[in-house]
């Protein structure tokens, strides 16, 4: 038996693990720069209501799912395995 | 003592074939590594970058500064908050990479993507160049 299964099997778990980390740091940071924009906009004398309004629009443009699904041409699917899509 | 007639010498596939996978087991756990080493790294830069606490303070006090232009400049509310939103997802980073990602189609799986769309819009290609013709004929 050649070497090749167990040598690339013995890596994946890790890399996922590490994949999963990343991409819930990268959702927690959205949130939080949704959060600072909301504050920018509201000290630049926007309505609050608006600006909650472009705040939560501005944390759902960084989708990781809308990105996978872009990315790969499809509207779900694939992408919806993951579950810090939105 | 009887000697074994010597075999002719064929052509080991075995062991070529067990060299080949011993160099695909060594570039895939190369490419393993590399991926593992270099991936997470970058995401964590990507996401630094793009959501630096500063950043994002600015460009909602740009925002607000647009939308306040436009009302004083008086347009209604709600044309001026439409303006905003399109302001916002163009010059946001999550609304670039959405546009960028859109506009390559995506990478193409299995030889299905954007095909209906790209029929679409050769049909509606198509129906404009008609129209048109025929505007000039009359």
């Amino acid at each position: 038996m050649s070497e090749f299964p167990l040598a690339a099997i013995a890596r994946i778990p890790g890399l996922v693990i590490r994949l999963f980390f990343s991409a819930l740091k990268f959702k927690r940071s959205a949130k939080k720069s949704a959060r600072k924009l909301r504050k920018g906009m509201i000290k630049g004398g926007m309505d609050r209501a608006l600006a909650n309004q472009l705040a939560s629009r501005y944390e759902e443009s960084f989708s990781i799912r809308r990105f996978i699904g872009q990315a790969t041409g499809e509207d779900a699917g694939f992408s919806s395995i993951f579950p810090f899509g939105r | 003592m009887s000697e074994k007639p010597e075999r002719p010498e064929k052509p080991d596939h075995d062991n070529e074939c067990d060299h080949d996978h011993g160099t695909d087991a060594k570039e895939v756990k190369e490419i393993l590594e590399a991926v593992s080493a270099t991936v997470p790294k970058l995401l964590n830069e990507i996401t630094e970058a793009l959501f630096s606490a500063e950043k994002s303070e600015a460009f909602g006090m740009a925002v607000a500064k647009f939308y306040k232009s436009m009302i004083d400049a008086g347009m209604n509310e709600e044309r001026a908050f439409e303006l905003t939103q399109k302001f916002m997802d163009s010059s946001s980073p999550g609304g670039m990479i959405s546009k960028v990602l859109g506009e390559s189609g995506g990478i193409n799986l299995g030889g299905h993507g954007h095909s209906e769309d790209d029929i679409g819009d050769e049909i509606e290609r198509k129906v404009k160049a008609k129209i048109a013709r025929k505007f000039e004929d009359e």
